[in-house]
């Protein structure tokens, strides 16, 4: 029992305990001076009672108590009134408890055990706040609208926008429309039947830079419905370094390297005119020339496309060369295929099936028949499908270490070319190209948990930097505290509470060009999304804790006023007690 | 009332409808003329009403009574007897005579009235009022011109608005413009005389000569012009006195391309106005077109033709024709000898310069042009316009004569080979394997015996193609293996002793195809072998030359497999037979093949080339080749980008617009204008905008909104291209890689 007692102001226990000892050591002291021994026990007893009262009042004792709590209704946003309805007039004398997304009274939630939730639900920050109480979550109101959104919110200039989405209960006859930061309508979906539709809207951004696009639903009076942004970062195109390696000058050679140098791309090409002797073309860059590889001259190329015959002629120093800058830099290399690689892909590095087909065609061009040689891929797990088609990969990739060594089974694609299907080859090269060069390397990578912020709601990012001690500013020269990870030293996380809507920034102290760009929404934007995820969420939470828990015993301070009563008795018989003794 | 009374009334009432129509007439005539004369409806309105007044006055067509109408009735109507009176009479009181005549004179009213015409001066009325019309509408058309080109001011809604750019309202009130002219000078060739406007977007001809002029109310600085690269400045046509400001200014241009300019002028105490963008599109003179008529493209004739070629030219252009002619020439000779005569010919009819269209017709005589047998004549016409300095020249398209001449020799090059390898008779193997093949079909339907007869009957055609083979291999008829007519027993005639000798069915004129011109002796008949001619030694069949040793080895085999044929057909077993006659097809077609091969191979005969000296060749002088280019297309619309992007700063509320951000816009006013002489409908408003961003007044977002979005339409689509991705590479990435490289042996 007494391991069990405590005190509301356990710190106090030692020095009020010393005071408390001393003030009767003075008592003693001034009764035995005075009155000597008579009945001295007695009054030490009593002095005893009313020090320790005085003692219990300073302290304050808290004796556990055993109380059943009531059960209370938090409506929260999109409640059904139904719901609350029936829930009062099922229990008697249930409290209602206000939520507005910032919060509980500690004091309203101290008095249930059990609590509805209804609507959207309780944000998650605040969900520890019922931790205690055994929650039902009912749901509300169907939600109609988007509720789910995918799309790359930092696509490179050139690449086609893909935005994927769900939408819950559409209105017949409503538009839902994909505009761009100036207004011009890009794409754009109907709504003709009221089945949950899943849709996906296109559109090809024209400017580098960051724009708030927007999903936007009208009626069929083009009466605005809704309007949410989609903040999007384009990020400009950037140009590749490339060595180009032939045995002698080709019509599809010819026709890559002048796609590439039209778009910028830095190219040196090497076309072999007898023993030893080169063609040696630079393309948007100074002149320059290669003879043999080694790692430092490799050093200044991105990707390395090599016709068959060269690969194979390649002395073994500058094999080795560029088989080390491939699995130690992340040197891409694409190896131009011709009828020899299929007969013996293992020279290469490639398994091949042969197969009969001599054309193939790309889903975005099911018309276009395109090239190719007669064999397919043979499925390895290194193996990496960069372009597919009809199930058969038409050009893939094998890791090397952080390299990527790569080819193709397309087959003359200079004569998409010459038949006027320019879009397809720009789409087969660039893909191709894209996902074998190397990769630029920057010194911190940022993740978010979500792609929206709001105002004053908790942001999570993530960071991941092989800086010792990264540290992130926020706005101007907010600090922001960053928690490391255990197994992951490189990995940090953090939080911000966003000030702002608008574009706001995120920087890294050490090196100020590595920042992130996060868009702050209004509490209004993508309200459908938010109620869905809320509920997803709560629902998840609260399912566990459905379960009713049993009464709760807590502990409480003993009123002060008791042991007052105690005190004064006390003081009173040690006033009343030498008054006898006198008569 | 009575019916004829009524008539009579009725008469009355037109005939005064009629006279008043003619008042109302000339009202109308002389209030339209005096209505356009002074531009006014009311004082037309006014003087129509006055004459029409007037001239009722004067005609009093309420004047008109019933007596006098019934005096006009029977003036001009012989049929009322005059007795038209009497219908007005009352018939109580009238002799029954007097009735009578009443009821019969009424009766024939009726009938004719409509022949009498009220004597009216319609007509008359209804010529000066139209007269009066053209008069009217005549002055006005004068005037109107007169007062066009003397014009001194421009009606104030065609007048351009000028926009303050300076960000601070004007206190005072600006200089006011009101007038504008521009004149165009259309160049002297065209031959269209210069032409005056107050609108400021046109349309001219290259090489047009603009002049603008610009009258201000108020005193202004400077006015410049802006939009054509470079500023150009007015120049003040009244120079600033101390009391009187300059306010009239003037410029001459000629625009060398489409393109957009406005006005700028400040004011006295430098404040900025600026004009809204107008469009000057440049259009090409066009070349002339031609067309030559009623003459095919190629012309041949005969020696004894009259070669006269008779055609005609079309020839049209848009402001006239400069000249055309007729370029001819004359090819003689053929081959390394041909010598060429060109001639410049005039048209029958000389070309009257300046006319917008002309058909000229033309006779080329060829003797004239001294053309021999075997000539030919190119001719085309070339026509060009007055353009300068330049003319624009067409040509048509080129037209031919050639006289024939009849002895020329062709000179075959494919006549090479000595020997044709492919007589007709090689085919028919093929011919022996279908006959086969339907008798084999057949033999149910036939008898045992003929059967028999008919299988025998391919045997003898396999041996005479198989002798006929032979013949190319050397071998001679007289080598014992001549075709020798067979005795049939079923056809043996003991009438005819050659009977026996001459089997019709065996022989290769079955079916009397060819004349039988003479009997063949029996034996003795002696066949020319068509390739006698050709062979060397017609002795030893093994020393013929005709073809190489495999091809000899392959005929030779040949005739093994059609000896055997010949076997089985000759034991009437012709499915047996088949089997070797396939075999002998496809030797044959390999012989046939192989000739062909041997026809190219004595085309080229390369020199033998020594293995030691390949690849030996001296390259000390070849060396590397160097190449370095710049080939990266230019962004055409870089300016047009960065103003979106500056713009969405803006309009978000980042700061606001800087000089630089004046100076983006102004570059990409510059793109836009490329795209917007193509479309100018779809930009000529978001164009004006971004001039509007370019100067220092504020301009509210709602115009940056439209600027963004109108720059946003303009760019065209970007095209995919290969980038450079960005990958964190981490301790995480590492171990995965590593990892996976350890599981891949």
């Amino acid at each position: 029992m007494m391991g069990n007692l405590s005190f509301l102001r356990q710190e106090w226990l030692w020095p009020v305990m010393i005071c408390a000892a001393f003030l009767w050591a003075v008592f003693l002291w001034k009764e035995y001076v005075q009155s000597g021994m008579r009945r001295f026990f007695l009054k030490a007893i009593v002095a005893l009672v009313a020090v320790g009262s005085l003692t219990a009042m300073v302290l304050q004792p808290l004796l556990s108590e055993d109380r059943a709590k009531g059960v209370g209704v938090i409506p929260t946003q999109n409640y059904k009134q139904d719901q609350l309805d029936s829930l009062k007039s099922l229990h008697k004398g249930i409290s209602v408890i206000a939520y507005d997304g910032n919060g509980f009274e500690k004091a309203q939630l101290d008095s249930i055990s059990k609590a509805y939730v209804l609507g959207n639900g309780v944000a998650s920050y605040d969900m520890w706040q019922l931790e205690n109480i055994a929650i039902t979550y009912t749901g509300g109101d169907a939600i109609n609208g988007v509720v789910r959104l995918r799309y790359d919110q930092e696509p490179t200039l050139g690449d086609s926008l893909n935005i994927q989405g769900f939408y819950v209960k559409p209105a017949i006859g409503n538009r839902l429309v994909l505009e761009d930061a100036g207004g011009n309508g890009l794409d754009s979906i109907a709504f003709s039947e009221i089945e949950n539709l899943s849709f996906s809207l296109q559109a090809k951004p024209k400017v580098a830079g960051q724009f708030i696009y927007r999903l936007v639903e009208k009626d069929s009076l083009h009466t605005i419905v809704s309007s949410d942004p989609l903040p999007l970062i384009v990020h400009p195109k950037s140009m590749l370094r490339i060595l180009i390696i032939n045995t002698f000058p080709t019509f599809e050679t010819k026709y890559l390297k002048n796609f590439l140098a039209e778009n910028g791309h830095e190219l040196l090409v090497r076309s072999q005119l007898t023993q030893n002797k080169y063609k040696f073309e630079n393309f948007n860059r100074k002149q320059g020339s290669i003879s043999g590889f080694t790692r430092s001259n490799l050093a200044d190329f991105d990707l390395v496309i090599i016709d068959a015959g060269s690969y194979l002629g390649l002395s073994s120093a500058s094999k080795q060369a560029l088989e080390s800058q491939m699995e130690d830099e992340g040197l891409g290399v694409f190896i131009q295929s011709d009828a020899s690689i299929m007969s013996d892909g293992k020279r290469f590095g490639f398994r091949f099936k042969r197969n009969t087909k001599t054309e193939m065609s790309l889903s975005q061009w099911p018309t276009l028949k395109i090239p190719v040689f007669t064999a397919s891929f043979e499925s390895d797990p290194l193996l990496q499908p960069i372009l597919s088609s009809q199930n058969s990969v038409l050009s893939a990739y094998a890791q090397k270490g952080v390299g990527r060594l790569s080819t193709s089974m397309l087959n003359d694609t200079y004569q998409l070319v010459l038949d006027g299907n320019e879009a397809a080859y720009q789409y087969i090269w660039s893909t191709t190209l894209s996902a074998v060069s190397q990769k630029r390397l920057p010194i911190v990578r940022w993740e978010v948990e979500s792609d929206l912020a709001y105002q004053d709601v908790p942001f999570r990012f993530k960071l991941r930097t092989s800086l010792p001690n990264p540290e992130v500013i926020e706005g101007l020269n907010n600090q922001i505290a960053l928690r490391q990870n255990l197994q992951l030293p490189d990995q940090w996380e953090g939080r911000v509470y966003p000030r702002e809507t608008g574009w706001n920034r995120l920087m890294l102290k050490q090196d100020s060009t590595m920042t992130m760009s996060y868009y702050v929404g209004d509490s209004e934007d993508w309200e459908h999304i938010k109620a869905y995820d809320l509920r997803q969420e709560n629902q998840r939470v609260f399912a566990g804790s459905s379960l009713m828990q049993g009464v709760i015993s807590k502990l409480k301070p003993v009123a002060r006023w008791w042991f007052f009563v105690v005190f004064i008795l006390a003081m009173g018989s040690l006033w009343v007690l030498p008054r006898i003794d006198s008569k | 009332m009575q019916e004829g009374e009524q008539i009579i009334q009725k008469y009355k009432q037109r005939w005064q409808l009629l006279r008043g129509l003619e008042a109302v007439l000339y009202g109308l005539g002389a209030g339209l003329c005096v209505g356009f004369i002074a531009g006014n409806i009311t004082a037309g309105i006014l003087v129509f009403l006055a004459i029409t007044i007037v001239v009722l006055g004067i005609i009093r067509p309420w004047k008109i009574g019933v007596d006098g109408v019934s005096t006009y009735i029977d003036q001009h109507l012989n049929t009322a007897e005059y007795s038209t009176g009497l219908l007005l009479a009352s018939p109580i009181g009238l002799s029954g005579l007097a009735q009578l005549q009443q009821q019969k004179v009424t009766q024939r009213l009726v009938t004719e009235i409509g022949a009498v015409k009220p004597k009216t001066g319609l007509k008359k009325a209804a010529m000066i009022s139209a007269g009066l019309l053209l008069i009217g509408l005549g002055i006005s058309q004068f005037y109107a011109m007169n007062w066009n080109s003397n014009a001194t001011t421009t009606p104030e809604e065609q007048l351009m608005t000028f926009q303050s750019t300076d960000s601070l309202a004007s206190v005072y009130k600006p200089p006011v413009l009101i007038d504008q002219k521009l004149t165009i000078g259309y160049p002297d060739y065209t031959g269209v005389s210069d032409r005056t406007t107050s609108t400021m977007n046109i349309k001219v001809v290259e090489g047009a000569r603009l002049f603008w002029e610009l009258n201000f109310e108020g005193a202004v600085g400077d006015v410049k012009i802006e939009g054509f690269g470079v500023d150009i400045a007015m120049n003040v046509s009244n120079a600033a006195t101390s009391t009187v400001p300059s306010s009239s200014f003037a410029k001459a241009y000629t625009p060398e391309t489409s393109g957009y300019y406005n006005f700028k002028f400040s004011d006295t105490l430098g404040a900025n106005y600026t004009s809204e963008i107008y469009a000057i599109e440049v259009i090409k003179d066009k070349a002339p077109t031609v067309k030559i008529k009623d003459i095919p493209q190629f012309t041949l004739f005969d020696f004894s033709d009259t070669k006269v070629l008779d055609f005609a030219a079309e020839i049209e252009d848009d402001y006239g024709i400069g000249g055309a002619e007729i370029i001819a020439t004359v090819s003689k000779g053929s081959g390394e000898s041909v010598k060429f005569r060109e001639e410049k010919l005039p048209f029958d009819r000389s070309v009257q310069v300046g006319r917008k269209s002309l058909l000229l017709s033309k006779k080329v005589a060829l003797d004239q042009l001294k053309m021999e047998v075997g000539d030919e004549l190119y001719f085309y016409v070339e026509t060009w316009d007055q353009k300068t300095p330049r003319p624009n020249v067409t040509r048509s398209e080129t037209f031919f004569a050639v006289i024939k001449d009849t002895v020329s020799d062709d000179f075959g090059v494919e006549g090479t080979m000595g020997a044709d390898l492919m007589p007709d008779y090689f085919r028919s193997q093929r011919q022996l394997i279908i006959d086969t093949e339907k008798l084999i079909k057949e033999r149910p339907q036939l008898t045992e015996k003929e059967f028999k007869s008919r299988s025998n009957e391919l045997g003898f055609d396999q041996k005479a193609l198989r002798l006929k083979y032979g013949q190319f291999m050397g071998d001679e008829v007289d080598s014992g293996i001549a075709v020798t007519p067979e005795i049939s027993i079923e056809d043996f005639d003991a009438e005819d002793p050659t009977a026996g000798y001459r089997h019709d069915h065996d022989s290769e004129n079955e079916h009397n195809l060819v004349e039988d011109d003479h009997d063949h002796e029996g034996g003795e008949e002696e066949e020319k072998s068509p390739l006698d001619d050709y062979l060397h030694n017609h002795d030893d069949p093994e020393e013929s030359t005709l073809f190489t040793e495999s091809l000899r080895g392959k005929l030779k085999q040949a005739m093994a497999e059609m000896w055997d044929a010949e076997l089985y057909l000759r034991l009437a077993t012709p499915k047996e037979s088949l089997p070797y006659q396939y075999k002998a097809l496809k030797l044959i077609q390999e012989i046939k093949n192989s000739a062909r091969i041997y026809v190219h191979r004595v085309g080229f005969d390369p020199p033998p080339i020594k293995e030691e000296k390949r690849l030996t060749g001296d390259l000390e002088e070849i060396d590397n080749f160097y190449k370095k280019e710049d080939i990266a297309k230019a962004d055409g619309h870089s300016m047009m980008r960065a103003s979106i992007e500056v713009l969405e700063k803006r309009i978000l509320g980042e700061g606001t617009l800087s000089i630089e951000d004046r100076e983006i816009f102004a570059k990409a006013g510059e793109e836009l204008a490329t795209i917007t002489i193509n479309q100018p409908s779809k930009h000529l408003r978001t164009l004006q905008q971004l001039k509007w961003l370019t100067e220092e007044k504020v301009q509210p977002v709602s115009v940056l909104r439209a600027v963004q979005r109108g720059l946003l339409r303009a760019l065209p689509h970007t095209t995919v291209a290969p980038s450079t991705p960005v990958q964190y590479r981490g301790g995480l990435e590492k171990v995965f890689i590593q990892e996976l490289q350890a599981n891949d042996g």
